[in-house]
């Protein structure tokens, strides 16, 4: 299950509706880039229509944006999609106004929701699709991992990760850059799978300008439900009975101590214990891996310092955190404080790199896109 | 010297996943580790990557008794390349 259902838990009921008939709901998302911002006013109205239990709506959602923010966005949005359309909630369509001089374009043409620009969509022909648990075209490797002891405990991990390559050698990308990215992304699956009750929807797109120009790469990871990132985390810092987690998790309450002086609207204990979860020799449950994804920063910053660019985060509830040159190392001690000083006890992380989104997201996104130029990734 | 050749699927060219390491050390590792020896532990040539959560889970009950800093002197490893066998000894090291 995707518990697609935890997406509208905590949010508000609101009737984005331009004119006021019952039954044909139109909804402009409008503005430079098309964002979370505009994929929470869809689930607030979502929400709207199923408190009210308004039947057969006809909902029509204009974007007139210049861009996409990025390929998650677009994902989440085709989740939305699935979710009304297999609850029955109405009919869908989309009236996609973007320019298409962006790379994000190019992305989104293998989107779902493409194909259906401004005709109202074929509620069984994208449930038949959506539900699909491995999709692999040219450019686009899709898959729903399914949360289940087996997949967890077993070979499927394995077998994911031999699969993945397989799908990027196609691309004739330099061997080890492809075993760096296939490992990233199976840890990511890795942690969504043990630390969450949901399954997990894994996307990677691949644009291919070579030899002429650049290659994209951009891979999420997206899991929904009401284990965060921070969740263990949490629980640890408010548990009375700390001798069943390790010693060494000591170092989340000297930490704290220093952070929590600095406590505001932007920096709070959810912050903290988000980028708690990335320190190496933090346990969250007695006897388990690190949640967050300790190893993770490393390969990230290996995959960054191949790249020409790249734009990656981890957004979990309602906290960010940018992985970004300079902020990725881990200290001699395990720690990584995601501020300039690179120091977890004693400061705060970078406003930049750390901080907190209005609204918030049940469940993990993480979206990693890298550019490669062809000059600095010589094939093998 | 005590040689413990594991033995993993034919098709899987990789090994991943935290759990999956566990189970395996339990199946394959555990009844035949000698403690007051060296071990080479050798992974099939079929196996080309291995995820750090593999190897961590492949090797945890091991580095409870064995400081990480000492491994060498309980393991060799042997796989598929060089590559990979620094990645491994790195990794158990992390």
């Amino acid at each position: 299950m995707l518990n697609i259902d935890y997406l509208l838990n905590d949010i508000d009921a609101v009737d984005y509706r331009k004119t006021h008939n019952k039954n044909k709901h139109k909804i402009y998302l409008s503005g430079d880039m098309l964002c979370s911002d505009h994929i929470f006013m869809l689930l607030e109205h979502i929400k709207f229509i199923e408190i009210n239990n308004i039947k057969n709506v006809n909902i029509n959602v204009i974007i007139n944006t210049r861009a996409f923010s990025d390929e998650a966005v677009l994902i989440i949005l085709e989740i939305i999609t699935y979710y009304v359309l297999k609850n029955n909630i109405g009919d869908l369509t989309y009236t996609f106004i973007v320019s298409n001089k962006y790379l994000g374009y190019e992305m989104f043409k293998n989107n779902m929701l493409y194909s259906y620009n401004t005709k109202r969509i074929n509620s069984t022909a994208f449930i038949s699709n959506f539900e699909r648990k491995c999709i692999i075209s040219s450019n686009h490797y899709r898959r729903i991992a399914i949360n289940n002891e087996e997949n967890r405990n077993g070979p499927y991990l394995s077998i994911l990760i031999g699969d993945i390559s397989m799908f990027l050698k196609y691309y004739n990308v330099d061997k080890n850059y492809i075993n760096d990215l296939s490992e990233a992304i199976v840890e990511i699956v890795d942690n969504a799978l043990n630390h969450s009750t949901s399954d997990c929807l894994l996307d990677i797109k691949v644009l291919d300008y070579r030899p002429n120009s650049y290659m994209c790469l951009n891979v999420t990871v997206i899991s929904i439900g009401e284990i965060l990132i921070n969740t263990e985390i949490n629980k640890y810092i408010e548990s009375t009975d700390k001798s069943k987690y390790s010693e060494k998790n000591q170092i989340i309450l000297s930490a704290l101590q220093n952070h929590k002086k600095h406590f505001s609207n932007t920096y709070d204990i959810e912050s903290f214990a988000t980028i708690s979860a990335f320190q190496k020799y933090v346990t969250t449950r007695y006897k388990s891996k690190n949640s967050g994804g300790t190893g993770l920063t490393t390969l990230i910053k290996q995959l960054h310092e191949k790249a020409s660019s790249d734009y990656c985060y981890v957004l979990s509830g309602n906290n960010i955190i940018k992985f970004v040159d300079g902020y990725l190392d881990l200290t001699e001690t395990g720690l990584i404080g995601f501020n300039k000083s690179n120091d977890y006890l004693n400061s705060i992380p970078s406003s930049d790199i750390v901080y907190k989104t209005e609204k918030k997201f049940n469940g993990v996104i993480y979206n990693l896109c890298f550019i490669l130029d062809e000059k600095e990734n010589n094939n093998e | 010297m005590n040689k413990i050749e594991l033995k993993f699927d034919k098709s899987l060219s990789g090994l991943a996943g935290n759990s999956y390491g566990v189970s395996e050390y339990n199946s394959q590792l555990k009844d035949k580790f000698d403690w007051n020896g060296m071990n080479v532990i050798i992974f099939p040539n079929h196996i080309e990557k291995i995820g750090i959560s593999f190897i961590q889970g492949f090797f945890s009950a091991i580095l409870e008794k064995i400081n990480k800093n000492n491994i060498e002197k309980y393991i060799k490893i042997e796989s598929s390349s060089e590559e990979l066998t620094t990645k491994i000894i790195e990794n158990i090291k992390f």
